[in-house]
């Protein structure tokens, strides 16, 4: 992993065309700006963490066939 | 026709062209990127459909068409996934949320949080995240408040 000192209004270029900007320091938390092509995605990381745990969660392992039903008679 | 054995559904039979790719697969699932999705009875006239993969027979979800319980979803999506998945105008877009079962299926949640945003003439697909803090990770399926949504589907 590489580690960079930062100062606030500093920034720095990944790939030559991300670029991450330190707008605020604020005790703990430092405020990030990001400018990146439209094609990337960006997200915190515990959001992404939680919809993988979501969907490992939501993998059908034990699949009840009377959910099927129940399910379908909730929806009739 | 192709098959792939799922221990779910036993022999499932598929045309390529039904074929629905993540290019970058599901966020835990990454390296399955290929799907099918089956609709849970032939009449199709219900939300609930199973998404297969069909790289790994093992592979399934319960998804749901989230329009169905709740009317009013939305989902804004982003440039980024607009481009990704070649979307030309709205009506190509089809959403699905992943339904979870711990237990009985009186508690069963979806999520709203992240849908599965997919181009049908396209077959890409992807889970993308919506900024909404309404949209539960684990949205309650059958709860009180959620009963109009469910005597509207009824009635």
């Amino acid at each position: 992993m590489l580690v960079l000192a930062r100062k606030k209004g500093e920034s720095i270029i990944i790939d030559d065309q991300i670029e991450v900007k330190v707008v605020a320091v604020e005790g703990d938390v430092v405020k990030l700006g990001i400018e990146a092509p439209k094609s990337v995605s960006i997200h915190r990381q515990e959001v992404y963490q939680a919809i993988q745990e979501e969907n490992r969660a939501a993998r059908m392992t034990a699949f009840d066939p009377e959910w099927l039903k129940k399910l379908k008679s909730n929806i009739e | 026709m192709k098959v792939i054995h799922s221990p779910r559904f036993g022999q499932v039979h598929y045309a390529e062209e039904q074929v629905i790719t993540f290019p970058q697969g599901l966020p835990g699932f990454e390296t399955c990127t290929r799907y099918v999705l089956l609709p849970l009875d032939e009449q199709d006239e219900q939300p609930f459909y199973f998404l297969q993969s069909i790289e790994e027979g093992d592979l399934s979800f319960l998804v749901l068409n989230p329009l169905r319980f709740f009317p009013d979803y939305e989902v804004e999506l982003s440039d980024a996934v607009v481009d990704k998945l070649q979307i030309e105008k709205p009506e190509d877009v089809s959403l699905f949320t992943t339904v979870t079962v711990r237990g009985s299926l009186h508690d069963a949640t979806t999520n709203l949080k992240a849908p599965l945003v997919i181009n049908v003439p396209k077959r890409l697909g992807k889970q993308v995240v919506v900024e909404n803090k309404d949209y539960l990770l684990k949205q309650p399926l059958f709860v009180p408040e959620n009963k109009q949504a469910n005597a509207g589907q009824k009635g």
